[in-house]
């Protein structure tokens, strides 16, 4: 009984005959088959390699496919490179028929060398792709311009005092004087996020996101509604008749899209609001999860106001203004209004940025470098293509230099090169899209959230073009260039010298130039990709200072109209907290009116017994006010002290907890207990005990400046209506939603619950853009070391196969295997290692570009420069193998009679 | 490809003992593997793509046919044995003869040494 093939080798094999002819495959096959079982079984039995086993046979069968596949004619002018037979010049049809010939000709061409014209469209496959991916994701954020009419001429005015506050919002005092005094902007429009319970109208009440806007908002950004109109200046006056603008996306779904929801009222925050309009879907300011705008109305109290700083605002340039010249005059304004109410402005400046770079400007740094990444990747490619290409000119050196001495055209003899580069280049290229869509898609479903204008993404047409037609130019140069070499060479020339000529050596150093190219742009790459690998690493070792795992929010609204005072809010908080807290699966349930990584409130501080110096700012700090629990809920711990109890009550004296910065900072070299403290906001003015110390907490980010935090208790601050719901879980998060949902609406069936956040999704997407550029370059590094080991291998064994000659004779001389080893690894590897030089020189060169985007690393990192450098050195050697081995197996005979 | 013309030209090494190995019996394709592999102290190992290429080189020149009697009625189905044509045994011997003449012109000239006992 004859054994049967393992399944491995089966699959092999089967695939191996597929390669056959039909003739040999139907005679043969299971013939063949049976004898390979045979054999297998002899190779266990003697404890053969089976993988060698598989490898020589199925190389074998394909070696037979191809010989068989090969017609065996003495002289056949159809399969020759010269071309189809040349028509009679002028006749068109003939000329047609003369192209169509020559493109057979090229296809038989690639044929003859399949493996040669895969790696070739492979490579300009890969390349194009992701080239073209990553071009259109920069295109797309950096280029495109914003979707507002002249979005050229929008500005983003902010507030600064450096160095405590580098940049930020504007205070409504100070709005109100830029909009008065500016002189190059024909408008100055500001935003304020809020949020407020959608209730009625039979439906489950809902928390809406809204935005405070100045009437002027929708006229600075030069944008109509769909339905109806936008604000009137008596609307945006305190105590005006209540308005709303809806965005389309609530308009559809809370109201079916009706036109007759233009001048009803409906109830927003327990208030009647008039509906005045509906804004179109493209219309996403200040950002995408607007849900609907209402009057900023400012009041006479707030004009005056230029310590709160709250606001963003936007302006429009006047025509011929540019954002310099609009920077300048806002500065003086500044330094005017500096002058006449020094007590609040003093120190204060303003930042004048056009807003299209404002909302790239964290990820335009790392897009930057994509980009330059892409067009490396694409440049390696293209040297691989050419270096190929330029490989088979060499062999088909001494039949064009035979031919041309015989007389034949020049152009003829171009042609089936042409079309074989034309084949190789339109293949790849075609590839090239087909990568470069899946790969957009991809990188559109990963969760890249938090890049701006990331939903804006499409293949872009001018991106494209650039791409393809790059793929389909180099392997027409490149295919050409040889064959215009070869028809000047003498035809003795090439055949004395048996297609080692001096011209082909030249190539040869061309060649090796492409490569050290190519393996320095790689290096550079696989550095780039190492140092953010490393900085995400130090970033991701960064502990926020909680635990923001099994920590869920829940965000809750109080109405001020059935919830007036502070101790009504107090109440229905010390309610939920308790009954949330029975939810089984949940640890500890706790309030903050807000969030690390999800929001700040910034609060000046007095200290009782160390009052400001004049003409020094107070310092600043990240105000909370928390219900006891909330250092357990989120897992902050405490140094020194006791946390909030709940006799810390709205009545008893006033206490604060410090983190441990503050303590050290305001306090140095005493302790902090004991000491009273104040900050600068809210009704409440006396000052608190600090009754304990926290670890510290990252507020804005893993890679943000540490801040100063204290908190106080959430029932001596009864006045926030907007707090949040903090749940520790035992069980995963999820779970316990519904039971919230529950709980609430027992307490108020008019409350909206709103969509629960995971804090521990917050943090990772605050690191998501960084692991994002990372994945990106580390993609890309890869494709390039792949590509540039794809190189040193053609190159290499290219070399071998010229040099199996003189191995031959080397070898018949008595050279020891380690000798020709030598020989062959040290070609490939001399080049990888001047590729290696220049690519860490440009590396460091590159540094100080690479600088902004790392976290803690040197952009000079030793070990990322030694890493990538050794990275490449063992791809390299890598490549070098198998040709090495080649050189190795040539038996002197065969190489002498190859001569 | 004529008959006559495969019989004149010289044999490549691997259709001379793929044509030693049936010339005695008919052989199926692992045989002939085997037998190559034996005579040629395991040297020659023919991979079974190179072997069926041969054989059915072989067979388009008449050398050898198969032979469908030699295969025993428990033996794998798909097994069949190959022997010798008389074209394949004329060729053979052709081919021995001018190996025996190189042979001999090669002791003369002291490339190579006499066998034993000559």
């Amino acid at each position: 009984m004859v054994p049967s093939l393992s399944p491995w080798s089966d699959r092999l094999f089967r695939g191996a005959l597929r390669l056959t002819p039909r003739g040999f495959r139907d005679e043969h096959g299971e013939e063949l088959l049976e004898t390979l079982a045979a054999r297998e079984a002899d190779i266990r039995t003697s404890d053969g390699s089976l993988w060698t086993f598989r490898w020589r046979e199925a190389r074998a069968i394909v070696r037979v496919g191809a010989r068989l596949r090969r017609p065996r004619r003495v002289f056949d002018p159809s399969s020759d490179p010269g071309g189809s037979p040349m028509p009679p010049a002028g006749s068109g049809r003939g000329a047609w028929r003369g192209i169509r010939g020559d493109m057979r000709a090229a296809w038989r061409g690639l044929r003859r060398h399949p493996g040669q014209a895969l790696v070739a469209v492979v490579t300009l496959m890969v390349a194009v792709g992701a080239a073209t991916a990553v071009f259109t994701v920069v295109n797309a954020v950096i280029l495109t311009p914003l979707p507002y009419p002249h979005s050229d001429r929008l500005a983003l005015v902010r507030d600064a005092s450096p160095p405590r506050f580098p940049f930020f919002s504007v205070s409504p005092g100070r709005f109100v004087e830029w909009q008065r005094r500016a002189r190059t902007f024909d408008g100055l429009a500001a935003t304020t996020g809020a949020s407020a319970n959608l209730t009625g109208a039979g439906e489950d009440p809902e928390r809406l996101r809204l935005a405070q806007a100045s009437a002027n908002l929708f006229d600075v950004l030069g944008v109509s509604p769909l339905r109806g109109r936008t604000f009137t200046a008596e609307e945006d006056r305190d105590g005006g008749p209540r308005a709303i603008i809806l965005s389309e996306g609530l308009w559809r779904s809370r109201f079916g899209g009706r036109d007759d929801v233009i001048g009803r009222t409906i109830t927003v925050g327990d208030l009647p609001t008039t509906v005045v309009g509906v804004m179109p879907a493209s219309f996403q300011y200040p950002s995408d999860t607007t849900r609907a705008w209402v009057p900023l109305a400012l009041s006479e109290e707030d004009r005056q106001r230029y310590g709160s700083h709250y606001l963003r605002v936007v302006g429009r340039l006047r025509d011929g203004e540019t954002v310099a010249s609009a920077r300048d005059d806002l500065r003086h304004a500044a330094e005017a209004l500096a002058q006449e109410h020094p007590s609040s402005n003093e120190s204060w400046t303003v930042l004048v940025d056009g807003l299209h770079d404002y909302t790239i400007r964290d990820v335009r740094g790392a897009l930057l470098l994509l980009v330059a990444a892409g067009a490396g990747v694409l440049l390696i490619a293209c040297a691989n293509v050419a270096g190929l290409l330029l490989a088979r000119g060499a062999d088909r050196q001494r039949e064009i230099a035979v031919r041309s001495a015989l007389g034949a055209d020049r152009l003829r003899l171009m042609r089936p090169l042409f079309f074989e580069s034309l084949l190789l280049g339109a293949a790849g290229a075609a590839g090239g899209v087909l990568v470069g869509l899946a790969t957009l898609r991809a990188l559109l479903a990963t969760s890249w959230a938090r890049v701006p204008r990331f939903e804006d993404v499409s293949l872009d047409p001018v991106v494209l073009a650039f791409a393809v037609a790059l793929a389909v130019l180099t392997p027409v140069l490149f295919g050409l260039l040889p064959a215009l070499q070869a028809s000047r060479t003498s035809a003795t020339g090439a055949l004395v010298a048996g297609g080692r000529s001096h011209a082909s050596t030249l190539r040869r150093g061309t060649r090796s130039w492409l490569i050290v190219g190519e393996v320095a742009l790689a290096v550079m790459l696989v550095t780039g990709s190492a140092l953010l690998l490393r900085s995400l690493d130090r970033l991701l070792d960064v502990t926020p200072g909680f635990q923001p795992d099994h920590v869920l929010s829940v965000g809750v609204s109080l109405p001020e109209s059935r919830y007036p005072t502070p101790e009504a809010r107090t109440a229905f908080f010390r309610d939920l907290l308790e009954r949330t807290g029975r939810i089984p699966g949940v640890e500890r349930a706790a309030q903050t009116q807000v969030l690390p990584f999800v929001g700040d409130y910034v609060a000046s501080l007095e200290i009782d017994d160390q009052p400001t110096p004049p003409n020094s700012q107070p310092p600043t700090s990240n105000f909370y006010a928390v219900s006891p629990g909330y250092f357990d809920a989120l897992g902050i711990r405490l140094l020194r002290g006791r946390d909030f109890t709940d006799a810390d009550r709205a009545e008893g004296p006033r206490v604060a907890i410090v983190s441990r910065q503050l303590a050290e900072r305001l306090f140095p070299g005493v302790d902090a207990l004991g000491h009273h403290i104040r900050v600068s906001q809210g009704p409440r003015r006396d000052f608190a005990e600090i009754v304990g110390v926290v670890d510290d907490v990252q507020v804005y980010g893993l890679d943000a400046d540490m801040t100063l935090q204290i908190y106080e208790p959430a029932a001596q601050h009864g006045y926030f209506t907007l707090t949040a719901l903090v749940l520790r879980t035992a069980t995963p998060p999820a779970t316990v939603v519904a039971s919230v949902r529950r709980v609430m609406r027992d307490l108020d069936p008019d409350l909206p619950v709103d969509t629960p956040l995971l804090l521990a999704d917050e943090v990772a997407a605050s690191t998501a853009p960084r692991r994002f550029t990372a994945a990106l370059l580390g993609g890309l590094a890869g494709v390039a070391l792949l590509l540039a080991a794809v190189g040193i291998y053609g190159l290499v064994s290219f070399s071998v196969g010229r040099r199996v000659q003189e191995f031959g004779v080397r070898m018949a001389l008595g050279a020891a295997p380690g000798t020709i080893m030598r020989l062959v690894l040290g070609e490939g590897l001399r080049l990888a290692a001047a590729g290696v030089g220049l690519g860490l020189v440009g590396a460091l060169l590159a540094g100080r570009v690479m600088q902004s985007l790392l976290f803690h690393v040197s952009a000079r990192d030793p070990i990322a420069l030694a890493g990538a450098a050794l990275v490449i050195v063992a791809a390299a050697a890598l490549a070098c193998y198998s040709p090495a081995r080649r050189a190795l197996r040539v038996s002197p005979v065969t190489a002498l009679r190859e001569t | 490809m004529t008959p006559r013309s495969a019989a004149r030209t010289p044999l490549s090494t691997i259709s001379l003992y793929v044509l030693l190995a049936v010339a005695d019996a008919p052989l199926h394709g692992y045989g002939i593997i085997k037998d190559v592999e034996r005579r040629t102290d395991g040297v020659l190992s023919l991979e079974a793509g190179t072997l069926y290429a041969a054989l059915r080189r072989l067979q388009d020149e008449g050398l050898i046919r198969e032979d469908a009697r030699a295969r025993p009625g428990d033996d794998d189905r798909r097994r069949r044995y190959y022997r010798l044509t008389p074209l394949g045994l004329e060729a053979l011997r052709r081919e021995c003869a001018r190996l025996a003449d190189f042979l001999r012109v090669a002791r003369d000239k002291r490339v190579t040494p006499a066998p034993h006992g000559s």
